[in-house]
């Protein structure tokens, strides 16, 4: 198997960009969400 | 979100997950103890409402002497147990004093625990003296003060921990004291153009 490593980098890279970019988006959502209705949606990821 | 901010406090009502039972389940016996302690790192993020969970949650005490740890112990196990040893003497010669963490689960649990540790480093120790007070549903919780979180995650470094920093910058940014985090940025040795970019500090 031949695998380009410095894609794999560069994908990976592009991921956590992309990740950081959610987190924006998600902090945008929870400034503008009421608590009872963010925290309910938490306590399904969290327990 | 609605946080309500006072002098040093931030007060917070939610709707309660099991991270949030367990850090105030375990604060109560701190308080109780009045024992000077904060909670720091990841579950800092997740009371404020980040999207991911996690199998603990770490706090920083004052140290303490023996007498001090055994009144801990003994009230900490009415409801929790210690995972990592049955010996109160053992987890305090053995651990805390040597500046290893020990942790404490619901009993008959294993996660998530509280893993707990005493104040070594300049960091802790001013963590704890220039602590916020979260008051989350009436109770408090210390928490780190927020520069010093954002700053310290960035430290860490794993993709994880930069999510975290970014996501206490981003929620508080017109809160934040831009010098103050400047400030422990530099302490600790990080670069500030590549810690701006991680965190989307646009100056």
């Amino acid at each position: 198997m031949n695998v380009d490593i410095e894609e794999l980098d560069r994908k990976k890279q592009k991921n956590f960009e992309e990740r950081l970019e959610f987190i924006d988006r998600y902090v945008e959502w929870l400034k503008r969400t009421p608590n009872k209705k963010w925290s309910k949606q938490q306590k399904k990821i969290v327990g | 979100m609605e946080l309500e901010f006072g002098d040093g406090t931030i007060t917070l009502d939610k709707e309660l997950n099991q991270l949030d039972e367990l850090a105030l389940m375990f604060s109560r016996s701190l308080v109780e103890c009045d024992i000077a302690h904060v909670f720091l790192s990841g579950y800092v993020s997740i009371l404020f409402g980040r999207s991911r969970s996690s199998e603990d949650i770490d706090v920083v005490t004052e140290p303490l002497d023996a007498q001090g740890f055994e009144e801990l112990w003994n009230r900490l196990l009415k409801d929790m147990d210690c995972i990592i040893t049955d010996d109160p003497h053992s987890a305090f010669e053995d651990y805390l004093l040597k500046d290893t963490a020990i942790r404490f689960a619901m009993k008959d649990e294993f996660v998530p625990n509280v893993d707990i540790k005493f104040a070594t480093d300049e960091l802790q120790v001013q963590a704890i003296k220039e602590h916020l007070t979260v008051v989350l549903n009436g109770e408090p919780l210390m928490i780190s003060p927020l520069e010093q979180q954002v700053a310290y995650k960035l430290y860490l470094g794993s993709e994880k921990d930069i999510e975290d920093a970014r996501f206490i910058f981003k929620l508080f940014s017109d809160r934040l004291d831009e010098d103050e985090l400047t400030g422990l940025i530099r302490v600790l040795e990080l670069d500030l153009t590549v810690s701006k970019k991680y965190l989307g500090w646009e100056t």
